[in-house]
């Protein structure tokens, strides 16, 4: 995750001891703020069909028996947080942003069905895959349950939230029964 | 139908949205296209024994049915009109409302106002029935605009119930303290938990609001946990099972009693049976005094609470200055120093006599509650800025404050107890400041009892005996002393203080005020105003909180003490200013400044040394040997070593050059790439104003062409909103803007930046500051 957070920062090679001390310590004020949380749906490829538009999310579901749209999100706290840091230390408050963009998507990756590899999400914004799906795809799993919440220009709420189509193969499940 | 809350058992139905099963249109809708279907769930539940059946309304707002043919009158009435039908003489109906399925400012982007007027609306159109649930609330802004409408639009009973995680919080962080607080304020007839979990779960925070609560308590619990099987979601409780724990609440203090998500009529039905003969226990009045705000409540026991003082102009040259330059971020960084300084409370008094009072101050509570958990104190003179002030916070505000005038306390009064406040009572009348103790306790007696007659109780109110500086009379802090013992034991009412005031007029003021704050709270004092930011007083009270055994273990003062004398020993280190910015240690900016302003003027200083020093930090940037919070870090001494040059330069004008609007564009609320603009242009001398985030196209040019100014720059994060970019400088153009645009953000290009007519595409803020120093120079 610390490797993670210092790539969104751009920082290349070796952090300097002052600077990766600043994104331990943000770590952390996330990890005490964060509260997260998932939700997901499965669905048959059929019932899928309304929300597959377009080639790209079309070539990524292709072999599936199942398709499950999973959303996970940090909670407010962490947006606060956030906004508190630019009120008075810019430069930790990018740095936390960082931190809670590595600390999302590791929660993402942790909470796979199944425990499949992160490459097999796609989001709505990849590809050809329209943005304007989010409002639907959040409905459609009760995403209002756990609090995720998509703006008129698509933007998530909590802004730390990420919404994920995982292609769900038979050898996926019969994986798990072992 | 009349109905007994708090006296007889209640039961309201169980899950509607269970029963309909996924439906692809929005259940509302069916009041009007298949009535049959609603009408026999109500039939249902009614046979179950349910004396209160819901109205098919939870998302019948005008958000939520925007998509639908329907108008909310429509699918409303129809509603209303099939649970009247069905429930006769048998049942009460409560209208249901639900959240609006969209977020408030400053979380989202909907203001009160608008959720407001979409549960007035809902409300308004559910004539005829007997009570209102507004229930499933995440949010305690968003429920407070509900409960708000249904007080203004409806005079029939008003049950509120919330729905919690597993640690007890909303979605947005208040935990149950902070609800009951909020809703006992607003003056809710009953208020309770629903959905969310099941019974089991529920037991742990049922206790809690039994300990806390002084209205009557519903509980309408999911039939256990959710458990996806088969894609179908499924619960994990027995209606049997289900039935007990409800039992179980019934007899230990519980009020009304329902289901929600997962819940069938055979839940209900099991329910009442077993309920059916509880008689409910009597209700017990709680004695807490409580203020609260986003999250945890602050209640008023035997440890005393800080107040924060600084966000006051009296004074206070740069406050003052902030006021009038609308620096609304200056005034929220004050907030948020005394916030990890260890305030528990924030005072907000934002009088100047050139300013809107009443605009500022609704501004600063909203963008201080965007950031600061805390409860806020609202510090006006202003019955109408105090009363709005109470209307738009979120919570349950102290509000400072009432005096035994008459005229005051027929402003005041009202306010508090439409609002639910608590609130400072100052121990003066017509007849100006008693001098004795014995006239102060007189004045606090009649308060106290007038404040009774218009319904609010006296843990609502705080009492201020007065702090008058020492220097005026010498048996003046005796006396309020005195005062301050009798009030807080004898009539057993929370006090407050000005501290500061004591040492007016005397030299060395923090000496005296720490040994009087000392006396004050060995005296009895609930609640001190003072200033966080002083070591010394936060001293006295982590020194005052072990001293009385009220700081376990030692653990805050060895936690806030620890650190001191390694502190003092780094700041001996002799560094100069330049090397200090490049280092980025923020913390010694201020002082090295200071010392060298003794030398150079404000003028040279910044750009013979600060400049050279950022531009340095800069090219490291740009070579990739520092990164940004490395850079920001140094940004951020900057700033704080222009504090120290604006304090010098006799108009904190003079090293401000040019003038630059910067915005993040409407539909955009992501605004840290704008912020970190805005703090290096800044630190170029740059004066910026910035209009902050989501903001409209008629703003920004407005505010362009009023201002005359040199830059607009723009920001927008995503692909749709870069759409509301371009309007805004097609608007500028039109409206014949003289000055630059530049544009930045993640996913604008040169290219595009190009299309849509712009003058410059800033990839980074180091190439923003490049062009304004072209532009402005």
């Amino acid at each position: 995750m610390i490797r993670d957070a210092l790539r969104f920062l751009g920082v290349q090679g070796e952090a300097d001891p002052k600077l990766l001390r600043l994104v331990l310590d943000c770590m952390e004020i996330i990890r005490n703020n964060a509260s997260p949380k998932s939700v997901y749906k499965r669905f048959t490829p059929e019932g899928f069909n309304c929300f597959a538009k377009g080639n790209d999310i079309k070539n990524h579901i292709k072999d599936a028996v199942f398709i499950d749209v999973m959303a996970v999100t940090l909670g407010h706290g962490v947006d606060l947080e956030i906004k508190k840091a630019q009120g008075i230390d810019m430069a930790k408050a990018v740095t936390l942003d960082a931190c809670a963009s590595a600390y999302v998507e590791d929660y993402f990756d942790k909470n796979m069905p199944y425990n499949l590899p992160s490459y097999l999400r796609f989001s709505p914004g990849y590809g050809d895959y329209p943005l304007s799906l989010q409002p639907a795809l959040l409905h459609a799993i009760g995403a209002e349950k756990i609090g995720i919440h998509a703006l008129e220009s698509f933007m998530l709420l909590p802004t730390k939230s990420v919404t994920a189509v995982i292609p769900i193969k038979e050898e996926d499940r019969k994986e798990e029964s072992k | 139908m009349k109905l007994a809350f708090g006296k007889t058992l209640l039961f309201i139905d169980g899950a509607m949205g269970t029963l309909l099963g996924d439906t692809a249109v929005l259940p509302e809708t069916f009041s009007i296209t298949d009535p049959e279907k609603i009408r026999n769930i109500h039939k249902q539940y009614l046979d179950a024994g349910a004396n209160i059946l819901t109205t098919n309304t939870f998302g019948a707002n005008r958000f939520k049915l925007s998509g639908t043919e329907y108008s909310v009158s429509e699918i409303v009435s129809a509603s209303v009109s099939l649970a009247k039908e069905v429930a006769g003489e048998r049942a009460a109906v409560t209208l249901d409302v639900g959240p609006l399925g969209t977020l408030l400012k400053p979380i989202g982007t909907l203001s009160f106002d608008d959720a407001y007027d979409a549960f007035a609306e809902l409300i308004r159109a559910g004539q005829g029935v007997d009570m209102i649930s507004i229930e499933t609330m995440t949010d305690t802004y968003e429920l407070k605009a509900a409960v708000l409408a249904a007080k203004e639009n409806a005079s029939v009973p008003i049950l509120a119930t919330v729905s919690i995680d597993e640690n007890g919080r909303l979605l947005t962080g208040a935990n149950l303290a902070s609800v009951v607080s909020l809703l006992e304020g607003l003056g809710v007839d009953a208020l309770g938990l629903n959905c969310g979990l099941g019974p089991v779960q529920f037991k742990k925070y049922f206790d809690e609001l039994r300990d806390i609560s002084s209205t009557p308590i519903a509980l309408l619990p999911n039939a256990g946990l959710p458990k996806i099987i088969n894609g179908k979601t499924t619960y994990d409780l027995s209606a049997e099972e289900f039935a007990v724990y409800m039992q179980y609440f019934a007899s230990s203090g519980a009020h009304i009693l329902g289901g929600c998500c997962g819940t069938t009529p055979e839940h209900i039905r099991l329910m009442t049976d077993k309920c059916k003969n509880i008689v409910p226990l009597p209700i017990v009045e709680k004695s807490r005094t409580v203020v609260s705000a986003y999250g945890d409540a602050v209640v008023l026991e035997k440890t005393p609470v800080i107040i924060g003082e600084r966000i006051n102009p009296t004074g206070k040259k740069r406050f003052k200055e902030a006021l009038r330059n609308q620096e609304i971020s200056y005034i929220i960084g004050e907030g948020i120093e005394q916030e990890s300084a260890g305030a528990h409370i924030l005072d907000v008094n934002v009088g100047l006599p050139e300013i809107n009072e009443k605009e500022m101050m609704i501004r600063v509570v909203e963008e201080l509650q965007s950031v600061i958990r805390l409860p806020l104190q609202i510090d006006t003179g202003d019955y109408e800025t105090m009363e709005q002030a109470a209307r738009y916070y979120n919570g349950k505000p102290l509000l400072n404050s009432v005096n035994g005038k008459k005229d005051a306390m027929e402003k005041v009064f009202p306010i508090v107890k439409k609002y639910g406040g608590v609130v400072v009572a100052l121990t003066l009348d017509e007849n100006g400041i008693p001098t004795s103790a014995e006239g102060r306790i007189e004045i606090a007696k009649k308060i106290i009892n007038t404040a009774e007659t218009y319904g609010i109780s006296k843990k609502n109110i705080i009492i201020d005996p007065l702090t008058l500086s020492v220097s005026a009379g010498e048996e003046g802090a005796n006396e309020t002393l005195r005062a301050l013992r009798y009030i807080r034991e004898e009539l057993g009412v929370h006090t407050v203080l000005g501290v500061s005031n004591i040492s007016f007029g005397l030299p060395d003021r923090e000496t005296l005020n720490a040994a009087f704050f000392a006396l004050a709270l060995e005296n009895g004092l609930s609640a001190g105003i003072i200033n966080p930011k002083s070591f010394r007083m936060m001293g006295v009270y982590n020194s005052y909180c072990v001293l009385r055994g009220l700081d376990a273990g030692c653990k805050n003062y060895i936690e806030k003490h620890a650190e001191v004398k390694k502190e003092d020993t780094q700041s001996n280190t002799e560094l100069s200013l330049s090397d200090i910015i490049i280092k980025g240690n923020k913390s010694l900016a201020y002082a090295a400044a200071d010392a060298l302003l003794k030398t150079y003027s404000p003028l040279d200083l910044v750009e013979e040394i600060m400049i050279p020093a950022l531009d340095e930090v800069g090219k490291g940037f740009e070579c990739g040997k520092v990164f940004l919070p490395q850079l920001l870090a140094s940004a951020e001494t900057v700033k704080t070593a222009f504090d120290a040059v604006k304090n010098q330069a006799i108009d904190g004008e003079t090293v401000k050059k040019g003038k630059i609007i910067l915005a993040t564009v409407y539909g955009d609320i992501h605004d840290i790439g704008k912020n970190i603009v805005k703090l290096l242009l800044e630190n170029y001398g740059f004066l910026v104003l910035d209009l902050g985030k989501d903001v409209k196209s008629d703003i920004i040019v407005d505010t362009a062409i009023t201002e005359n100014a040199d830059i607009v720059a723009l920001s927008a994060l995503m692909t749709t909103t870069v759409g509301s970019m371009k309007e805004t400088i097609l608007k500028l153009k039109e409206a014949n803007f003289k000055g630059k645009i530049m544009v930045g953000g993640a996913v604008l290009t040169e290219d595009y930046a190009k299309s849509i007519c712009a003058d410059f595409y800033g990839k980074d803020a180091l190439s923003a500051v490049e062009f304004a120093k072209k532009c402005i120079g």
